[in-house]
C-alpha cells in the first residue's frame, strides 16, 4: 500500500521528567538523554514533518516543558505550517507558561490524569503534590484560553474512575476525553499486573458508549483498544456513529508515528519497534519506505483471527500489545473477545 | 442521508474512511459527499451508487481542506483512487 501522509506525528522532545509514572512509555527519568537532537535538529525534523504532509504534530516527552526551546519548537511547528499541540502531564504550566504557549500558537494541550483523587493520581505518577499541581496547570491553561483534553489510563482494578474524570473534564471545559488502555510498553513493561483483563475492557466500553451516546459536546477518544470501534458498529445505530463518535485506534504505521528524543522512529509510542532514525535518514523516506510501516500498512498480512477478521482494516488488534507480548508485528490479537462469526460484516 | 440506493460495500468502505475525523468535518464532508455521488450516479443513468461515483465525487467536490485526506483515506479502505493522482494532490 503506498503511503498517505501521516495526519499526526508524536515528538517526544526530551527524556526528561519531572513525574515518576509507573507506566512511562518513554521511560522517562529526571535528566535528559545525552543524544538528544539539538534545536537545529529538531527543527530539520519539524520541517520534514511538515514536508511529508502531517497536519497535527504532538510535542511530548518526556515532560516537553522541561525542554529549555520548547517554545522555539512550538512557534516553528507553526511557520512550517503544521498544528503545534501538546502532551504534558500539567504540573509545570504556570501562568506564565501557559501565556507563552498561547503566544508560541499552541493549538490544544493533552493534560494526563489518572486517578480521580490526589491519592490514586499522585501514587501512579510517583511524586507526591503533582495532583495539585496539574490541577493548577489545567486552570491556567483554560484561563490562557487553549483547547484542552484529558488523559486518563485505564488500569486492572482502577478503570472506573475514568468516569469521574470525564465529569470534571467536562466541568472544566475540556472539549474532549482521550482515554489510554495501559500498555505494557516502555517502563510500563515492568507493571503488567496493570493491564486490564478483558472483562474490565468490555465494561469499560460499555460505559463509553452509553457516555458518548448521551454526550453531544464532548469528543471521547480511546487509544489501545482498537476492538472498541467494533463494538461501536455492532451496538450504535449508523446515524449517531456518524454523528458523534470517533475512530483513534489503531494508526500506527497508517497515519500515525512518534519520534523519541534521539531520533528514533517508532510507529506508536506504544509500539516500540524501531522504523527508522531521523539522524541517518529522511524523515520522508522513513515515513514511505520503512519496512516495518509497510507491514502495518497491510492488514491482509495480519495472521490468525486478526487476519480473518472483516474489521482488520479499522481494528486490526492492538498491534502494541500483540508486539509487546509476541514480538510478532501481525500475530492475532489474542486479548479479542470477538467470535469469529461475530467478526464478519 | 442517502436518497439513493448505494453498493452496500462501498457504503461500508466510506464510513470506515471517515471514521478518524472530528464529528463536524465529517457530517460537512460527508453531505457534500453523497450529494455529489448521487447526482454521478443519476447522470450516467445508474439507481445504484458505485464506485465511480463516489471517487469522482470525492476528488471533485470534497472541500478543498479535507481533499487529500478523504481520497488518501477512501485509498486505505481498498478504493480504486488512482495513487498517482492522489500523491500529488
Amino acid at each position: 500500500m503506498k503511503a498517505g501522509a501521516p495526519t499526526i506525528v508524536n515528538f517526544a522532545v526530551t527524556r526528561e521528567c519531572n513525574l515518576k509514572c509507573k507506566h512511562c512509555y518513554s521511560r522517562s527519568i529526571d535528566s535528559p538523554h545525552p543524544n538528544e537532537l539539538s534545536t537545529a535538529e529538531a527543527k530539520r525534523l519539524i520541517g520534514q514533518i511538515a514536508e511529508a504532509g502531517a497536519r497535527l504534530l504532538v510535542f511530548d516527552g518526556g515532560e516537553p516543558l522541561m525542554r529549555p526551546d520548547i517554545f522555539e519548537l512550538v512557534r516553528y511547528a507553526r511557520v512550517v505550517g503544521l498544528t503545534p499541540v501538546m502532551g504534558s502531564n500539567g504540573t509545570l504550566i504556570t501562568s506564565e507558561v501557559a501565556m507563552k504557549l498561547a503566544d508560541a500558537g499552541l493549538e490544544a494541550i493533552a493534560i494526563s490524569l489518572d486517578g480521580a483523587d490526589a491519592e490514586a493520581h499522585d501514587s501512579f505518577r510517583g511524586v507526591e503534590g503533582a495532583w495539585d499541581r496539574t490541577l493548577q496547570g489545567i486552570e491556567n491553561i483554560r484561563r490562557a484560553g487553549i483547547p484542552f483534553q484529558i488523559a486518563p489510563t485505564l488500569r486492572h482494578g482502577y478503570w472506573e474512575y475514568w468516569g469521574a474524570v470525564a465529569d470534571k473534564a467536562k466541568e472544566w471545559g475540556a472539549k474532549a476525553v482521550e482515554v489510554f488502555d495501559y500498555v505494557p510498553a516502555g517502563r510500563g513493561e515492568e507493571s503488567p499486573e496493570f493491564e486490564m483483563e478483558i472483562e474490565e475492557r468490555r465494561a469499560f466500553i460499555r460505559e463509553y458508549i452509553a457516555r458518548q451516546r448521551a454526550d453531544d459536546g464532548m469528543i471521547y477518544r480511546c487509544i489501545a483498544l482498537p476492538q472498541i470501534w467494533v463494538e461501536v458498529e455492532k451496538n450504535v445505530p449508523e446515524e449517531e456513529v456518524l454523528a458523534k463518535f470517533v475512530r483513534s485506534c489503531c494508526a500506527a504505521g497508517t497515519r500515525y508515528c512518534c519520534v523519541l528524543y534521539d531520533g528514533t522512529v517508532y510507529p506508536c509510542m506504544v509500539l516500540q519497534v524501531k522504523a527508522g532514525d531521523v539522524r541517518e535518514q529522511g524523515f520522508v523516506d522513513i515515513w514511505q519506505s520503512s519496512e516495518v510501516f509497510q507491514i502495518l500498512r497491510d492488514r491482509d498480512r495480519l495472521e490468525g483471527k486478526c487476519g480473518r477478521c472483516d474489521y482488520r482494516y479499522i481494528c486490526g488488534g492492538a498491534r502494541c500489545r500483540v508486539y509487546a507480548k509476541t514480538g510478532s508485528l501481525t500475530a492475532e490479537d489474542d486479548a479479542c473477545w470477538f467470535s469469529e462469526e461475530e467478526l464478519k460484516r | 442521508m442517502r436518497k439513493m440506493r448505494w453498493d452496500e460495500e462501498l457504503w461500508r468502505k466510506l464510513k470506515d474512511a471517515i471514521s478518524p475525523m472530528p464529528p463536524f468535518v465529517r457530517q460537512r464532508a460527508l453531505v457534500i459527499i453523497v450529494e455529489a455521488s448521487e447526482a454521478f450516479a443519476r447522470e450516467r443513468g445508474s439507481e445504484v451508487v458505485e464506485e465511480e461515483d463516489l471517487v469522482k465525487a470525492a476528488k471533485t467536490k470534497t472541500p478543498p481542506f479535507a481533499r487529500k485526506q478523504m481520497l488518501e483515506s477512501l485509498a486505505e479502505m481498498g478504493i480504486n483512487v488512482k495513487p498517482e493522482e492522489t500523491s500529488e494532490l
